[in-house]
């Protein structure tokens, strides 16, 4: 995101604007879409008009973990302020957030069959977090100096949750007998499933699922050209009070095969304690007590150096930390600001990094006219450019008729936008 | 830069593209290979010995095997030898002591009734002359008083009694003691007129003393199965010490006679082969069953009579794996009053004759064939349409003194070989033994049965399995072992399985 933007403090609080000034952001939409794990051509081939499932290619292009995560924001509004060498900004915003987790040894057990694993535990149990809320930030920055220091304090309100924890469905095939143990010990946290993908709703009510959240973040000056700066963001929680169900699974079962010493001897094969240790294998227990869920955190870094007064390099890296392991992205920009008359215009160029793909190629362009700053950017404009796919939401939902429109070659979709009103004659943020 | 715009131009437009080919998805075809445990089974030798159920276990006090098959060929109770039909006597006036035989052979020196009733009829010129009738029947007595009745005024005598309880003692030659005497009104005796008549009617006798002779007992030919060696086929079992104990339990208070009418053996139950069993040695051509005697008449005496390896061909009966023993006695009672003392008989009393036939499993096995056949589900054919490679794993720890060659035929609807799946697999290896033939340890095998493309295809029209096993006991059958009852055979059958789903 272009510093020059007051949605960058979202990545770093201490962003700050040049001078004494007053913003108010217009709503605006952030979205994004990755899967660390394999594109569309990965599992799809297609032989003219027709298409085959390729899950070999699609296994072998697996890591141990694999991620699919979907973050969707809507900021309702912002306003920011400063005086002097204090800023203060204000913003509520929409957040679907999911983060789901999957092994490659759980496709390849699915797909190849349990052959592959005998003598080794695999655990199929995916780890999944499902949130949507709504958060109320207020930010402070300061500047000491070449310091810029700041802080996000996010009141959040949760609407929809589905978590997935303590995920452990452990299947042991044993050597020579193939005997089978399995054990469960899977938590499924629930509140208000039914509202997850209703988003864009501006919330009706307040401090029924209370949560918390902080950003905190620097950034230093060094000589005219140079820009550190670092952050730590989504350091929270919610409380999960109202309309909640936990689903619990803890059990173990045992296969050895049918035991035939009593059918060897003549009497009847009795089926029913399998089928009994079967269910109570699959059954959950359910309860209505309060959890808690916590946001994914992420650490950002990054460097700007000013090649010329009006274009400026910089690299980017943000760590996700995900459950069970990180995500890491790295990208690089070139951005370039163009000056006509009382009207500017900063485009960019942004090669990144992200879930093993190195082709993502990003553009991102804001607008000043007067008071009206309009910004469009996408981390990966290929995905706008290359070949795409119609997937029927039928593969999934029989019933549904939808489609959803996906690119083949890319793992991730990223892009935002958004309307900011300057209420006075300040150009942008300083960092 | 016109070529940049070129290539803008190409990659936006083909960006245009939007392809709908997973509308026309082709099937997957999911091969997973899955492998699962199939079955396990741990069976001790008991439980193998006797699976059928139709046999008792019993171990000595060396964990020895020992297979018995009972029969309970014949029992009898003393009320079905004390049936008495109804018995008249015809008192003359003057005589006191008349005959009342209890059979031809039998001298009764005591009865006494559960039921009956004793009739008494008087017959004669006219009735009107009787003033009184006095009868009297010292031997009879009723509540341990002696019959004897006066009736005066009589026009008409028939009189019934009951004999519940009552007792009747014999003189020689089975008499009893009765007299009647008949009374006009002037008190003159006119007994020599009229005649009168005893009726014994509907008795039941609950116990009887004497000498009881010749009395022959109803037999009828039993036969015991022998299911242990059903699905054996071929070869021979050597068993070390086989034994028939026919026992004789004896409440009834007389000495018998026994004698066999019949003992062989047979093998498939359709008389095919029949093997006569030697019996002289051991029985001879009659033999004595004990009796109670005494006041022990409620006691059982027993006589046990063995035939075994030494007095017997028993064990080469048994080497021919028989499917029935087929036997049976002659009993006769031999009861004389010269030499014997009486002998007592209640209807209570009881003749069991019970047959058992004792396979103590101390043998050598050498070369024997089990066979069995197994219907196979005809879901069975469908599914292995599905299959493209399975392989099946044996592992088996054997505690038996007992190995074994498997092989699995694959059979049609009719009944024809269309492939096997084991060619002499050697899945059991007999476990290994002591110098006395007892097991030390057993030995583990661990098989994997890979199927062929044509095995898979002749899997599929299969029907029926045939399980043929050679068996043969330690050392290769030459050597005697005991199985005992902690031996046991345990199986655990796992599979992995190649399947194809569209």
């Amino acid at each position: 995101m272009h510093d020059e933007l007051p949605q960058s403090n979202r990545i770093y609080p201490q962003s700050m604007l040049n001078d004494t000034a007053c913003i108010i952001a217009l709503p605006s939409a952030s979205f994004y879409v990755g899967n660390s794990g394999f594109s569309y051509d990965d599992i799809v081939a297609s032989d003219g008009d027709s298409a085959s499932l390729t899950y070999e290619k699609m296994i072998s292009q697996l890591r141990p973990n694999n991620y699919l995560n979907a973050q969707v924001s809507i900021p309702f509004f912002m306003i920011m302020r400063r005086w002097g060498n204090w800023q203060i900004a204000f913003h509520q915003a929409e957040v679907l957030s999911i983060n789901v987790r999957y092994t490659r040894e759980m496709a390849e057990f699915l797909w190849y069959g349990n052959s592959k694993f005998i003598g080794k535990e695999v655990n199929l149990a995916p780890d999944a977090e499902l949130l949507r809320y709504y958060e109320s930030a207020l930010t402070i920055a300061r500047n000491v100096g070449k310091w810029n220091l700041g802080a996000s304090f996010k009141y959040l309100e949760g609407v929809s949750c589905i978590s997935v924890q303590g995920n452990k469905l452990n299947v042991f095939t044993e050597m020579e007998t193939y005997n089978l143990s399995i054990n469960t010990d899977i938590e499924i946290h629930q509140s208000n499933t039914n509202q997850l993908a209703r988003i864009g709703v501006f919330p009706t009510s307040w401090f029924k699922n209370p949560g918390f959240s902080l950003d905190i973040g620097a950034s230093r000056s060094i000589g005219e050209k140079w820009r550190l700066s670092s952050s730590v963001t989504n350091l929270g929680f919610l409380r999960w009070r109202r309309s909640v169900k936990t689903l619990r699974s803890q059990n173990r079962f045992q296969f050895d095969g049918l035991d035939l010493s009593s059918f060897v001897l003549g009497d009847s094969l009795n089926l029913e304690d399998y089928e009994d240790s079967v269910m109570h294998l699959l059954s959950f227990t359910e309860t209505q007590g309060k959890f808690t869920s916590y946001t994914v955190p992420r650490f950002q870094a990054g460097i700007n150096y000013l090649l010329k007064p009006n274009l400026k390099v910089g690299v980017f890296q943000q760590l996700q930390f995900l459950n069970r392991g990180t995500q890491l992205s790295m990208s690089s920009s070139l951005i370039r600001e163009f000056d006509w008359r009382a009207h500017s215009l900063n485009a960019g160029i942004h090669y990144t990094y992200r879930n093993r793909t190195p082709f993502n190629f990003g553009l991102s362009i804001d607008c000043r006219w007067r008071f009206l700053q309009f910004f469009v950017m996408s981390d990966n404009m290929l995905s706008w450019i290359l070949p795409k796919a119609r997937v029927p939401l039928s593969l999934f939902d029989s019933k549904s008729e939808d489609s959803i429109i996906i690119p083949k070659q890319l793992r991730s979709i990223n892009f935002h936008f958004g309307i900011n009103l300057f209420l006075t004659k300040q150009r942008g943020i300083n960092s | 830069m016109k070529c940049v715009l070129v290539f803008a131009m190409i990659l936006i437009v083909s960006g245009c593209r939007v392809d709908d080919e997973l509308y026309r998805l082709k099937k997957t075809v999911w091969s997973p290979e899955i492998a699962i445990p199939v079955a396990h089974a741990k069976v001790s030798a008991s439980d193998l010995l006797s699976k059928n159920k139709s046999e008792l276990i019993t171990l000595d006090e060396q964990d020895r095997i020992t297979l018995s098959y009972d029969a309970l060929l014949y029992s009898k109770s003393g009320a079905e030898l004390l049936v008495l039909a109804d018995k008249v006597l015809a008192l003359i006036p003057g005589v006191r002591e008349y005959e009342l035989p209890f059979n031809e052979s039998s001298i009764i020196e005591y009865l006494k009734f559960g039921k009956g009733q004793l009739q008494l009829l008087l017959e004669g010129p006219s009735r009107a002359e009787i003033a009184k009738v006095e009868i009297r029947i010292s031997s009879l007595h009723l509540n341990g008083v002696p019959f004897e009745i006066t009736q005066t005024n009589v026009t008409q005598l028939d009189e019934l009694f009951d004999l519940t309880g009552a007792e009747l003692f014999f003189g020689s030659g089975n008499r009893i003691s009765a007299e009647f005497f008949v009374f006009n009104e002037q008190g003159a005796d006119i007994t020599h007129n009229y005649s009168l008549f005893l009726r014994f009617k509907n008795m039941v006798i609950k116990q009887a003393k004497g000498w009881f002779d010749n009395l022959i007992l109803d037999f009828e030919t039993d036969t015991i199965s022998l299911d242990v060696f059903d699905n054996w086929k071929k070869g021979t079992i050597y068993l070390d010490d086989p034994r028939i104990n026919i026992s004789f339990s004896n409440s009834i208070g007389i000495p018998f006679t026994a004698s066999v009418s019949t003992f062989d053996a047979s093998k498939d139950g359709q008389g095919a082969t029949i093997v006569p069993i030697d019996y002289k040695s051991a029985l001879g051509d009659s033999f004595t069953i004990q009796y109670p005697s005494g006041d022990d008449i409620e006691g059982y005496v027993n006589s046990i009579f063995r035939l075994d390896r030494n007095n017997s061909n028993i064990r080469n009966v048994i080497q021919i794996s028989p499917s029935e023993l087929h036997y049976g006695f002659n009993l006769v009672t031999r009861h004389s009053q010269l030499n014997q003392l009486p002998g007592t008989i209640t209807d209570t009393s009881q003749l069991k004759v019970t047959t058992q036939l004792e396979l103590p499993f101390t043998c050598r096995i050498d070369n024997v064939f089990a066979i069995d056949t197994i219907s196979v589900s005809t879901n069975l054919s469908s599914e292995l349409l599905k299959v493209e490679r399975a392989l099946m794993e044996v592992t088996t720890e054997n505690a038996l003194p007992l190995g074994a060659l498997i092989q699995v035929y694959l059979l049609d609807s009719k009944y024809n070989i269309i492939d096997s799946v084991l060619t002499d697999r050697n899945f059991l290896t007999a476990a290994n033994i002591d110098g006395y033939g007892f097991v030390i340890s057993p030995n583990e095998t661990k098989t994997s049965i890979g199927t062929t493309d044509q095995q898979l295809q002749a899997l599929r029209k299969t029907q029926f399995m045939l399980v043929m096993a050679q068996l043969e006991t330690s050392d290769a059958g030459q050597k005697t072992v005991s199985f005992q009852g902690s031996n046991y055979l345990s199986v655990d059958l796992a599979l992995r399985l190649k399947y194809k789903i569209q």
